[in-house]
């Protein structure tokens, strides 16, 4: 006897993406989905960024890593509140995690949440947690066959984040390739040239961020 | 990725369609994989033989649909398969696209054997 059953499997999940976006909405607080792999510059952008948002703007971290502190405490210096997620061997989060994050944030009192997920390509994008926008940091020397690599991030992500571009005239990275792949992909997938290290495409990354926040107060 | 979690977290459904349907075995389990999904099958099967074991769907079939990434134009409003994750219409050249199918991890169905008692 055959029965028909049609039920998602990621179902749990995506309730639980679903709840945590309607109380971003209440709340007004913008939250952002940083994915990357390990070591593309997510903690170094956000070094860059927090000092020139913490005036203006109420903002936290919820810091994704498989083991230790490390970019935590890179980051306590800035003043903002961290929280801190191990998952202990799980390679993204999930949206189960963000609102074990909630719980050590003041909800009440935030304008921006930037989650720093797991060093990771493939899995984080899989998993929805609730956030208003992906963003895909990619550096120049990973190469730029990645977008056609790693689809799924791409197509998911609002904005890509090119980073290490003060790297170019060293790593083997073609700047036409890749908006070429981009332009298959996802064609009006914005993309910000940046290099953390020298602050180039900050100011750029900022002035999208702030114009993001004020579109998620006005709704 | 994921493939075991994705075979784990079918199996209380299964079980539970059993329960209800009063169903003694589970010989097929039909599970849909949309194209934009980074899942590999062989590694779903491997991960269903081992999880079935000693449950209501032991030696089961698992029957993966593999579901194509389609896409609607919004230009010309024409419907098209995605391929070679190129993503602009084949009719307008437009890349205004919904995207219609293929982030799918549905499980489908299954085919049990009623207890006659």
């Amino acid at each position: 006897m055959q029965i028909k059953i049609m039920q998602n499997v990621l179902q749990a999940n995506e309730k639980k993406a679903a709840e945590i976006r309607t109380l971003l909405q209440q709340k007004k607080i913008f939250m952002l989905n940083l994915i990357s792999s390990p070591g593309s510059g997510k903690t170094t952008l956000l070094e860059k960024t927090l000092p020139l948002l913490k005036e203006k703007y109420k903002v936290a971290v919820i810091e994704g890593d498989v083991e230790t502190d490390k970019d935590a405490r890179r980051l306590e210096k800035y003043g903002v509140p961290i929280a801190l997620i191990n998952t202990n061997g799980a390679c993204h989060l999930e949206s189960v995690s963000i609102e074990k994050a909630f719980s050590a944030l003041d909800m009440d009192n935030l304008d921006l949440i930037f989650v720093e997920n797991v060093g990771n390509l493939v899995c984080p994008a899989e998993f929805d947690i609730g956030e208003d926008a992906k963003v895909a940091i990619l550096s120049t020397p990973e190469g730029d066959d990645k977008p056609m690599k790693y689809p799924l991030l791409f197509r998911e992500a609002t904005l890509v984040i090119l980073n290490k571009t003060d790297l170019l005239e060293y790593v083997d990275f073609s700047l036409p390739n890749f908006y070429a792949d981009i332009k298959k992909l996802k064609s009006d997938l914005p993309v910000i040239e940046a290099a953390c290290k020298t602050n180039l495409g900050i100011d750029k990354w900022v002035e999208w961020l702030e114009a993001q926040i004020a579109k998620k107060k006005a709704r | 990725m994921h493939e075991l979690k994705i075979i784990q977290d079918v199996f209380p459904i299964i079980e539970n369609v059993a329960k209800e349907n009063h169903l003694k075995s589970i010989n097929k389990v039909f599970l849909q994989v949309g194209g934009l999904r980074q899942v590999v099958p062989e590694f779903l099967q491997f991960a269903f033989a081992t999880v079935a074991k000693d449950t209501i769907a032991a030696g089961a079939e698992l029957i993966i649909e593999l579901i194509p990434i389609t896409a609607r134009c919004k230009n010309c409003q024409k419907q098209f398969t995605v391929g070679e994750n190129i993503y602009v219409c084949p009719h307008c050249d437009s890349s205004d696209l919904e995207i219609l199918t293929g982030k799918e991890i549905v499980l489908a169905g299954v085919d049990g054997e009623i207890d006659e008692k």
